[in-house]
Order: C-alpha cells, then structure tokens, then sequence
C-alpha cells in the first residue's frame, strides 16, 4: 500500500521553476482555482506551490478527521507537511483569509521555513469579543451554517465538473478548473465553524516572520479595523489599504493584489 | 448604469432582477425585487448599496466566501439560497440565477418562502426519523426487518451483539438461520400466521453465531398493505438469559420454601406424641430403681430433649416473624450455632461465642437467622479442615445521631477469598463451591440486611500463615420509621 503522501492529499500542484517559491493558499470557502488570475504572473521566476485544504476542491476527502481538523492547527500541519515533502525553504506563503493565520501558525512552529508571509484580508478573530471588534456575532455563523444546510443541493449540482468553455480561461494549469470551489457540504460546515469561531489573537505577537496585510475596502467579512489590528499585533509586517473592495480582491482585482506581492516581494 | 438594458422591460419582469457592478454595488433593482424585499421603490432604493447590506448576515457570509468566488469562476449559477433582508427586518428567502458579464452581474432572484417551509418541513422530518433511526440503531434488543419471504434485510447493533454476526453476513438468509433447529416449528408456526395480521410472541432458543444456544423472547409485529397484504414483519428480540436464570432461582427458592411449610407442619404435628412420650418417660424414670435401667431411661430422655430442641427451634426456622420486634440475640446466635454444632466439632472447629447477656437488636427474627446460617454456613465450608469460628455481637454508640449500632462479626481462620473472588461475592449466581451453591447466599444475606437496616462488610485473607475471612454486619437498630 502506497502511504497517504501530503502532496496527494492536499492535491498539491507544482508549476514555474524559480529559485524562489511562492504557496498561494486558498481561503474558506473556494479552492486553489480561485488564484487562477494571479498564480500565472509569477510563473516567470518563481517556483508555484498549489494546493486544496482537505474537504475543499480536489482533495482526498477519506483523509479528513474531526479531530485532527478540529482547529487551524490541524490545517497548518498540512502546510507543514507538504513543505517537508517538497523540502521547501525559504517561502513566500501567501493566504487568503483564514489561511493568513494557517500560514501564521505553520510559520510560528517552523519559522525557519518561511522567508515572508503575505495575508489577504486576514482576521485572527471573526466573532466580537469584548472591546475586539471581529464583525461577526455567533449567531451570524449560526445564519452561514443554515445557508450552508439551504444549499446543501444546489452546491452539490455546482460541484459538478465543469466542461471548458469559458472564455477567460488560461490553459496553463490543465484540469484545475474541473472544480471550481467544489466542497463537500458537511466538511463544509466543518470548515465553517473551525474558520469563522476560532480565536488566535494570541498567536500574532508570536510570528516571526515579515508579513505583508492586504486589507480591502469595504470588507464584510475581515473589516479595516481588523486589519489594522493584525498589522498592530504581528511584530514585523506591513498594511497596505488597496483599492480593491470585498473579500477576494485576488479575484477581483488581481493586477493590484499582483503589484502589491512583487513591490514586497523583491 | 448598466447599458443597452430597457429599464421598463425589467421593471416588467415577473422576477426580481438585480445588476450589480463587479464589486457587489447595486447598480439596478427592479420593481418585482422591491416587492420581494417589501420597500416602496419611491421611497427606498437599494441602488447604490452593496449587496451584501440586503442580506442576512450568513447569506452575506456565503456571498463572499462561496457565491462570488465560485461566480466569478465560472460565468454563471443557478439556484442558490440566499436570505434577503427587507425593509421590515423580516428575512425573505430567495432563490438565485446569476451570470456575470464584462463589467456587472445580472440575478435574478425568485421568492422562495414555500419552497423553504417545505424544506424546513423536510428537514425536520429528517431528523426525526433520524432520532427514531437512533434509538432502533442503539436499542440492546435485536431488531430485525424481514421481508415478506421471512428473509433478513436489516438490523441493528441490538441483534449484532445477540448473535455475533454482523448485517452483511445475514442479510438476504431466512430467518432459519437464527434459531436453534429444535425452536424452528415453533417459530414457523408463528410466523405463519403473521398474513393474516396477527402479532405472535414467543420464548424460545436462538443460535449465536458462535453455536452456542441463547434462550430468547421474540416479538414479531406484520406490516400489512392494502388489500391485506404482508409486505414485511419486523421481530424484536430480546436476550433473556438473565431472567431465566432467575426464574429458575426463584423456582429453586420455593422448592425451599415449600420445604420449610412442609418442616414446620411437622414439626408442630410431632409435638404433641413428643410431649406425651416425654410425659411417659418420666412417669417411668419415677418407676425405676435399678440404676442400670434408670440410666437407659436417662439417657433416653436427654436425647428426646434434644429431638424436641430441633423440633422446636429449627423445623420452625422458616416461620416468618410478622413484624420487627426487639430479638435477644443470645439465644439466636447459640441456636444457629447448634445447627451446625455437630459438622463444626467433627471438622476439628473451635467455636467461640462473644455475646452480652440481654443484647437485643430490632430486627425480623426469622431474617436474621437466616443470614447468621448462611454466614455460619460459609463459614464452615471454609474451615473443612479445621479452624476456628468467632461469633461476636456488641453494640456500638457513634457520635453520630443516627444513634445506636449494633455489630455482629462472623471471623473464621479458614481459606479466605482472593480478591478477584471479593469483588464479585455479591453477585447473584456466583458461587465458589461448584455444583453445590446456588450463587444466591450473599445475595440474598446482603439484602435481607439491608432490608433490616444494616450493612454488610466483608474482609478476606488468603495469605498462608493468616488466611481467613470477617464478615461484619452493622445495623442501625430500631427507631428508623419502616
């Protein structure tokens, strides 16, 4: 029997061939297809790590566990495990939303791994807590799950491999784009709740790393003031405020979140 | 402004059309969407907004960490959930279609507020089944659905642990296959009538997987279609091993008791010919004069003494007392003893007896005798090679209110009991003496004690040099209320 590799369970993808190397990781809700507009700028001189957390896009969902899953611990130990297997030194980890504090707690365990991290639209905190601000109240995550449940169908459906067509589709990455976003929906839920009712504001005094905060405008999910706030609490980063509004400014609007990572990345 | 768009044909649409700019500001909402959201559009418009401020705070939550990502993915989707807030606070649920073009997004948004009841309803329904689905998984009795044919086709984790197999290796045999061959008829028979819609409940003797028999009560319930036709039936079984084994406990304990009306009957029926027997020896012993017949008669008396004694005092052991009632326990202890005086001094046992004369404890007479033979009993069995028996009865005065004690200490120098033997010793249907114990003696003492007030400690030494066992009872004596 072949063992469980990381690479095949996080449905690694390896593309360009830089000295350098650069993991874009995906946030809550999507998977690796959502960087498709971003990834390919840095194909030139970079090496590109890709990849899907388990329960997400084409991952191998019979690796999921409850309890290893059960905080974001368990999903950085993932990234750590696909570093170790490509021996990957010296990286630009980039995350999305929840995975900026993936990559913050894989880079507080093996700092010496990590050359940057650069997060976009991080919050180490979703739910209101006393003076903290997170924008969110428990019940509000209640309400995602219950939206979650009402299309638990119509998700389902939208899982369905898509056949290409789609004009504005780069051919670089081959069968990336089979499944755009897919997710199971109980993993899903899974996800959800480990994402939007985890709380690590502690860690952030804890990275060592040089980070780079994205913060757009107008975000529902991740607000200014939290981006402030981990700008505030990471001890070696720096915030840019785009222009960019919303949640996903890699999707829409790459070219700036592409001029922002090569400004701090050289 | 989205271009080339005809507002009066969508403000005519029988949908909600919304166009959002790329960003999710509203550029347009037409009028079939204000009336979704319950605003007048001459007073509130949602133009301008972002879209997210018309939603709920979990569908916002999935519009940007799901809906637009994936949107943007793919050019287009259909039928997704979303929550509306409206004007009034109320949430309106709403279905989606979105397709994206060049610069905007167009939606069409159709209420959904049927729709979501009966999948509410749906739901709920789901999970009660699930519950239900629940409890028949989980039962400890076996339940089992067969079809019309008498052949498994499911059950729980209830029969799996009854009869040791697991589903797959069961579903799609006849029922045959879980019961001992010599039960068969019976249950044939049963099940025979189930067409004709009639439950059917047996005792009788299944087949674990292991070939091993295991006594059963079964229940088989048919389910009927219309016109009268049995499409399946459904057994629930239950492993009654345990009851049988007090059942025949129970049988064994009125043999018993049986036994000891029948003594007692003939007891008092001899003591009247004892009486008058006693009456002629000693009418006779005045008679005599030679020594040599005076002590044949002498000898005669004492041991018809001894005849009444038993008669008198153990024959009648079984009477019960009508009530609780002061009892000198004295006389108890030395009677009790006195049954086993005779086994006790052939075994080589010394007997000690630590009793203040006059020391009374509240209790039923006949109950606690009972518990001192069986005490004593063991006791004995013990020491077959020989030893010594203690008996002590003292009364004790606690600081305590509960008030007086009284304790009695059964210690004996025989084998003792390994811990293993300790910590099960109260259990019915465990025994250490074979063929001979029915595994009830402590069981029964322990619950005649603590129905007397008492409790019941035990201690046991198997060690060499000190082997032996103490059993202490403790009784609360006396004032308690019943």
């Amino acid at each position: 029997m072949t063992p469980v590799t990381a690479l095949h369970r996080n449905n690694v993808k390896i593309l360009g061939n830089g000295a350098q190397t650069i993991m874009f990781a995906h946030g809550y809700g999507c998977d690796q297809s959502m960087w498709r507009h971003v990834y390919p700028a840095f194909l030139e001189n970079y090496k590109v790590v890709l990849f899907d957390y388990v329960g997400s896009g084409g991952s191998d969902i019979t690796a999921f566990s409850t309890s290893r899953y059960s905080s974001l611990r368990g999903y950085a130990l993932d990234v750590l495990d696909i570093i170790e297997e490509l021996d990957l030194k010296e990286l630009h980890f980039v995350g999305h939303s929840v995975s900026s504090m993936i990559g913050a707690l894989a880079s507080i365990d093996s700092p010496d791994r990590f050359k940057t991290l650069t997060m976009i639209g991080p919050s180490p905190c979703y739910i209101n807590a006393g003076d903290y601000e997170g924008g969110m109240e428990r019940a509000d995550v209640e309400s995602l799950l219950e939206t979650l449940e009402s299309n638990h169908v119509a998700w389902s459906a939208t899982m369905a491999p898509v056949i290409m067509g789609n004009p504005e589709a780069p051919e670089l990455a081959g069968e990336l784009e089979a499944s755009f976003c897919r997710m199971d929906p109980f993993l899903a839920n899974h996800f959800a709740r480990v994402t939007f009712l985890s709380d690590n504001r502690a860690d952030l005094p804890k990275v060592k790393t040089r980070t780079l905060v994205l913060q757009c405008q107008r975000d529902v999910i991740a607000g200014t003031s939290v981006g402030k706030y981990v700008h505030e609490w990471l001890p070696n980063s720096q915030l840019v405020m785009m222009n960019a509004t919303g949640h996903c400014p890699h999707m829409s609007a790459p070219q700036e979140v592409i001029k922002e990572l090569r400004k701090f990345l050289s | 402004m989205a271009s080339g768009i005809d507002r009066d044909t969508l403000n005519a649409l029988p949908c909600g059309c919304l166009i959002l700019a790329r960003d999710g500001h509203v550029l347009f909402a037409n009028r079939a969407l204000s009336a979704i959201l319950a605003v007048n559009p001459s007073i509130t418009t949602v133009e301008g907004k972002h879209f997210s401020e018309i939603l709920t705070r979990g569908s916002a939550i999935f519009y940007e960490t799901h809906f637009l990502p994936s949107l943007l993915l793919r050019g287009s989707l259909e039928e997704i959930a979303f929550d509306l807030l409206c004007g009034d606070h109320v949430r309106q649920p709403v279905l989606i279609n979105a397709v994206v073009r060049d610069t905007d997004i167009l939606l069409a948004v159709f209420g959904a507020k049927q729709r979501r009841l009966y999948e509410a309803e749906l739901l709920r329904a789901r999970r009660e089944s699930e519950q239900v689905a629940e409890i028949v998984r989980k039962s400890s009795d076996a339940i089992i659905r067969f079809s019309a044919e008498g052949l498994i086709e499911s059950w729980n984790n209830g029969a799996q642990q009854i009869f040791g197999y697991q589903i797959h290796e069961r579903r799609g045999l006849r029922f045959d296959c879980l019961f001992a061959p010599e039960a068969l008829d019976d249950v044939r028979a049963g099940i025979s009538n189930l067409p004709c819609g009639v439950d059917f409940v047996l005792d009788t003797k299944g087949l674990r997987a292991s070939g091993e028999r295991v006594d059963l009560s079964i229940s088989l319930t048919p389910h009927m279609e219309a016109p009268g036709i049995l499409v399946a039936f459904s057994a629930i079984i239950r492993d009654i091993t345990a009851r049988k084994l007090t059942e025949l406990a129970l049988i064994q304990n009125e043999k018993l008791a049986s036994v000891g009306r029948l003594a007692s009957s003939i007891a008092h029926e001899i003591n009247n010919p004892l009486e008058a027997v006693t009456n002629l020896l000693y009418i006779l012993a005045s008679n005599i004069t030679d020594p040599k017949q005076k002590e044949l008669v002498d000898t005669a008396q004492e041991e018809l003494a001894r005849v009444s004694h038993i008669a008198t005092h153990t024959l009648r052991f079984h009477k019960q007392s009508t009530g609780r009632a002061a009892v000198d326990l004295r006389p108890v202890l030395e009677t009790v003893l006195g049954l086993y005086r005779a086994r006790l001094a052939n075994a080589g046992v010394e007997t000690i007896v630590e009793c203040k004369a006059g020391l009374t404890l509240t209790c039923y007479e006949g109950e606690l005798r009972q518990i001192l033979v069986n005490l004593v009993g063991n006791a004995f069995d013990a020491m077959r090679s020989g030893g010594r028996l203690r008996v002590r009865a003292h009364e004790v005065y606690p600081t305590s209110p509960t008030g007086r004690r009284v304790h009695i200490i059964i210690g004996d120098t025989g084998t003792g009991m390994s811990p293993d033997v300790l910590s099960r010793l109260f259990e019915p249907f465990f025994s250490t003496k074979g063929i001979g114990g029915t595994g009830l003696g402590l069981w029964i003492t322990k619950d005649l004690v603590n129905k007397n007030h008492g409790q019941i400690r035990v201690r046991s030494s198997v060690s060499p040099e000190r082997s032996g066992t103490a059993v202490m009872l403790s009784f609360n004596d006396g004032q308690t209320a019943e």
